[in-house]
């Protein structure tokens, strides 16, 4: 066995997963959000949005507009959220400060049932992940079908794995 | 015996030539150098090797505690793929195969184009004198797609016998 030519092929596997790591932990500096790619779950927001797509977020504007659609998080619930601005309040004094409430397109009442804690507003610094600014249709069903069968992250893998380490260099 | 290979693929039959240089080479007396393999791995693990710190410590911390280290380690990552993708395009080169024997070394890369049964060899000395010469494949492989070695061997001795004659 060539130790070389087999660390050579490992190194390719090794640039599939960082590569595609690296472009979204530098989107995410870029963004300043934790996750700038979101995957709408739900068909809350239809029909601007389809379960199945995927969400560009950016997060670098200091204030949210109403009719702006946002990803949030509530507390104690690792899914975020994405629904459009239906109110907000903000101050220029004390580090500018917003409070927005929030509703889903397809919702019949706005989202102060979801909110943690018995809150009637969300703040943007904290609660808000970013502000959506362009989407790609369906994509997302990949990672929808590798969340809800716990095969399918197995066999993603295999298949990343076997394509690069048998794929020439 | 040898694989056979499909002799309508060019790409086919170049790896498996390219795959019996070394014994070819060795059996001319040649001991292979690993210089630049070695100097690409060691490059390419240290960003493989980023890349998996940047993933630990966002799996192990929050976010916002350590957006100041993941831009280091972005930054770091980006510079070493560049350094990556120049040492692939301009030092390495195409290069399959490096060598030494008592008195010389020798470099050898090869090429070859799509739909084109010829098998291009440069051959590339310590003083940077160069041979290019091509190989039509049906001379070394059979139509079953088996490679003659000794043919391969006869005709890469006589490719260096030809380089060694330019240099003096």
């Amino acid at each position: 066995m060539n130790i070389r030519a087999e660390l050579a092929k490992f190194l390719n596997l090794c640039f599939v997963f960082s590569s595609a790591y690296m472009f979204w932990q530098t989107y995410s500096i870029i963004a300043d959000t934790h996750s700038p790619i979101v995957v709408v779950l739900s068909g809350s927001m239809e029909p601007a949005f389809q379960r199945g797509d995927i969400l560009f977020l950016w997060n670098r504007n200091q204030y949210s507009k109403v009719g702006d659609i946002v990803v949030y998080e509530v507390e104690d619930k690792q899914i975020p959220i994405v629904h459009r601005v239906l109110r907000e309040h903000h101050s220029t004094k004390n580090n500018g400060k917003q409070l927005l409430l929030t509703k889903g397109d397809n919702n019949a009442g706005n989202d102060i049932p979801l909110y943690a804690g018995k809150k009637t507003y969300l703040a943007k610094n904290t609660d808000i992940v970013g502000t959506v600014k362009g989407y790609f249709p369906q994509l997302g069903y990949v990672t929808i079908w590798v969340a809800e069968n716990k095969y399918a992250k197995f066999a993603l893998l295999g298949f990343l794995a076997i394509t690069s380490l048998l794929g020439d260099e | 015996m040898s694989k056979p290979v499909n002799v309508y693929s060019i790409s086919e039959v170049s790896q498996t030539l390219n795959e019996n240089l070394p014994d070819v080479l060795a059996r001319l007396g040649y001991t292979e150098t690993f210089e630049l393999v070695d100097q690409k791995l060691l490059i390419g693990y240290s960003v493989a090797i980023v890349a998996a710190v940047s993933f630990v410590i966002d799996k192990q911390f929050v976010h916002k505690d350590i957006v100041k280290y993941q831009q280091y380690l972005v930054g770091i990552y980006c510079i070493l793929s560049v350094i990556f993708w120049y040492f692939k395009k301009y030092v390495e080169k195409a290069v399959v195969y490096s060598g030494k024997n008592d008195t010389e070394t020798i470099k050898v890369k090869t090429s070859y184009e799509d739909s084109k049964p010829l098998y291009t060899v440069t051959l590339i000395d310590k003083k940077k004198k160069t041979l290019v010469s091509t190989l039509e494949i049906n001379k070394v492989f059979n139509k079953e797609g088996y490679l003659q070695s000794e043919l391969f061997l006869e005709w890469i001795k006589q490719q260096l016998a030809t380089l060694s004659s330019k240099r003096q």
